[in-house]
């Protein structure tokens, strides 16, 4: 009985170490939007990463669904009623502050001073973070967003090379990106931390040639 | 013989020498709060021969101390590891300076390295398309292949100018011949060919409002005061376009990765109703110098050399300032054959370093830095490992084989460019073998020397 009463005891305490869930995130690779390769059929590379809690689910769009339309999201994540979105623009110019711009008019502000919007540089790109509160598609939400561009001396030297084997890369590489994470005010509060530290550690896979 | 094997491990040499190395210390430190320069103080005292000849000695005093213990005895183990941990530490010291490193890499985020450059050293650095030399400058001169480079000058200390457009009196645009420069407005062609201007003028905008009111077609460059230089167009319809050269031009067009050299570009657009014209006008950038006196700060003296370069039966000068860190233009020879730099010595280390991100937090309400922070990947170029690290100031990233990464510097101070970090990065190849086992090795030694009573060697000997 005793013996029982001991094997027992050294199985709760052996179930009782059992390692806590890893919750830390992991380095996920995303897509850049689709290019044609020398044959003419679409290739997408991955171009970025960041650092994705495993809570979050992630949305890629099908490989076979073109994603070049760049209204369309290169990926997608949520978490609770969070929308987190991924875009890039390889193919046009769009400055940072006009998209701030744009998502200020989107997101119908409470009052002025409820948006802040802070500069922000990581990865040789450099650009704004906002972050307001108000009411977007009649619900009140807060966002968190991210609009980045390459640094031109940077992106200069990347355009050099569109003409190596390479260069469809390149173009993705240095299109700017946004990161958009819109939700209910207080969900956001509660994932901020984890939203900003996807943000800040999202980055190009390969390095930017530079001398 | 004996007489000197006795004084080179007595107390007296021990104490002449200390006293020595303490004028010296004191010496080199009165020099270096004079001038403000540790590179001064380090070249004229402690790297001087004296200095260095003074390790040695200490070297020689503490062995012969401990060999006159001979034959040792077990009241001598203290004082014997004590004097072995010294000659480690000393060892370790010398072994640092001759086969250790410590560089400098200066990274933009987003970019890598695995090169560092060694601060106040200098190597000349010729390319060409298929590949690359570094020439010591204590090397020089010298030959490679057919290209003979000697050096003409050397001076301690210059100063660049680069004016764009006007130099010496005439207006430089590349494939029309030099224009003089005018006090007043010259007299126009009343045709439809353009009019190309180059005034000096006190009042710029006086001479600006003047030139906008003419009817034929004009661009002028006018050099202010300062030696920026404004540039007016006017077209025929009047339409008018201006634009500012500073006297530092930042902004210039790279043909051929430097190859084919430099220029600064004025782009004119016109449009009407039926066109749009749009004219290109282009002057090289060529820096010129000015020989200075030298600082007393070492440090911010930029030296300038001048090479003689002789290929084939040609012969070419040219003029090249020193580039602490490496990272600014090469300069052309020969028709673009081949480019020049004169910078630090740069050393591979075995690990690729990529800048993530460089922050900087400043104090509430001010723009001062209270601390710096990266984020770098760390690629181990042996085994192809990748390690994420993060260095910030006091929080040093060492790796297996004892290669230190410190931050050191971030720039600029806003968010509002890509930032650059710059790091410093060690290694001392036997800080573990040598150096820290001979630090713990004087603690042993003082530990049993002090606390241990006599009595106890005594009854060991015994």
């Amino acid at each position: 009985m005793y013996l029982i009463v001991r094997c027992l005891f050294i199985f709760l305490l052996t179930i009782s170490c059992e390692k806590t869930p890893d919750s830390k995130p992991n380095w996920e690779e995303i897509g850049g939007r689709d290019e044609a390769d020398l044959s003419g059929a679409l290739i997408r590379y991955p171009v970025y990463r960041a650092k994705v809690p495993k809570k979050w689910l992630r949305k890629d769009p099908a490989p076979f669904e073109s994603n070049f339309d760049s209204t369309k999201p290169l990926c997608e994540f949520f978490l609770d009623a969070i929308r987190i979105t991924v875009h890039n623009f390889p193919n046009e110019k769009i400055p940072p502050f006009a998209q701030i711009e744009r998502w200020k008019r989107q997101l119908q502000p409470y009052l002025p001073e409820s948006i802040s919007i802070l500069p922000e540089s990581q990865g040789g790109f450099f650009g704004f973070q906002l972050e307001g509160e108000g009411i977007f598609k009649k619900n009140p939400v807060k966002m968190f967003a991210w609009a980045m561009q390459m640094d031109p001396e940077l992106s200069q030297n990347l355009e050099t090379q569109t003409n190596s084997p390479l260069g469809s890369y390149y173009k993705q590489m240095k299109a700017s990106y946004t990161i958009k994470a819109v939700g209910p005010p207080e969900q956001m509060e509660a994932h901020k931390e984890e939203i900003v530290l996807f943000a800040r550690s999202f980055e190009l896979i390969q390095e930017i040639p530079y001398e | 013989m004996s007489k000197l094997y006795h004084f080179l491990g007595s107390v007296h040499f021990a104490v002449s020498l200390i006293l020595s190395a303490a004028f010296l210390v004191i010496l080199g430190t009165f020099f270096e709060a004079k001038t403000g320069s540790h590179l001064a103080a380090t070249e004229k005292i402690y790297s001087h021969p004296i200095f260095l000849a003074l390790l040695i000695l200490f070297f020689i005093n503490i062995l012969f101390s401990a060999l006159r213990r001979w034959p040792f005895r077990i009241k001598h183990i203290p004082f014997l590891i004590t004097h072995l941990g010294l000659l480690m530490i000393l060892s370790g010291t010398m072994i640092k300076s001759l086969f250790g490193l410590q560089g400098t890499m200066g990274l933009l985020e987003g970019t890598g390295k695995e090169a560092v450059f060694l601060n106040n050293t200098q190597e000349l650095l010729i390319e060409t398309k298929e590949g690359s030399h570094q020439i010591p400058f204590t090397k020089l001169p010298t030959q490679i292949g057919a290209l003979e480079v000697d050096v003409v000058h050397f001076a301690p200390h210059s100063e660049e100018r680069t004016k764009t457009w006007i130099e010496n009196g005439f207006l430089y645009i590349s494939g029309l011949a030099p224009i003089p420069v005018k006090d007043e407005i010259p007299q126009p062609k009343y045709d439809d060919s353009w009019n190309v201007f180059a005034i000096r003028s006190l009042h710029v905008e006086e001479t600006m409002q003047t030139l906008k009111k003419y009817s034929y077609p004009l661009i002028a460059f006018i050099q202010d005061p300062e030696e920026h230089v404004h540039l007016v167009a006017v077209n025929k319809e009047g339409q008018t376009h201006y634009e500012h050269f500073p006297k530092d031009q930042k902004t210039i067009v790279i043909y051929d990765q430097g190859y084919g050299g430099y220029a600064v570009q004025a782009e004119i657009p016109f449009h009407s109703k039926d066109s749009h014209s749009k004219t290109i006008l282009e002057t090289p950038y060529i820096p010129s110098f000015a020989l200075v006196e030298p600082h007393q700060k070492w440090e911010e003296n930029r030296p300038l050399l001048w090479l003689k370069l002789s290929l084939n039966d040609k012969t070419e000068f040219i003029a090249l300032q020193y580039d602490p860190f490496g990272t600014g233009l090469k300069w052309a020879a020969f028709q673009g054959k081949y480019l020049f730099r004169f910078q630090p010595r740069f050393v591979q280390i075995p690990y690729h370093v990529r800048l993530r991100k460089a922050k900087q937090t400043l104090y509430p309400n001010s723009n001062q830095p209270s601390g710096y922070e990266s984020d770098l990947w760390i690629t181990d170029l042996r085994s192809h490992v990748t390690t994420e690290a993060s260095i910030r100031m006091n929080q040093v990233f060492e790796t297996w084989d004892g290669y230190r990464f410190y931050l050191a510097n971030i720039y600029p101070n806003q968010e509002t460019k890509v930032k650059g970090a710059q790091i410093i990065i060690n290694h001392d190849p036997v800080k573990y073998l040598v150096t820290y086992p001979g630090c713990f090795m004087i603690a042993l030694g003082m530990i049993l020397l002090f606390f241990i009573p006599k009595k106890f060697y005594l009854r060991a000997q015994s």
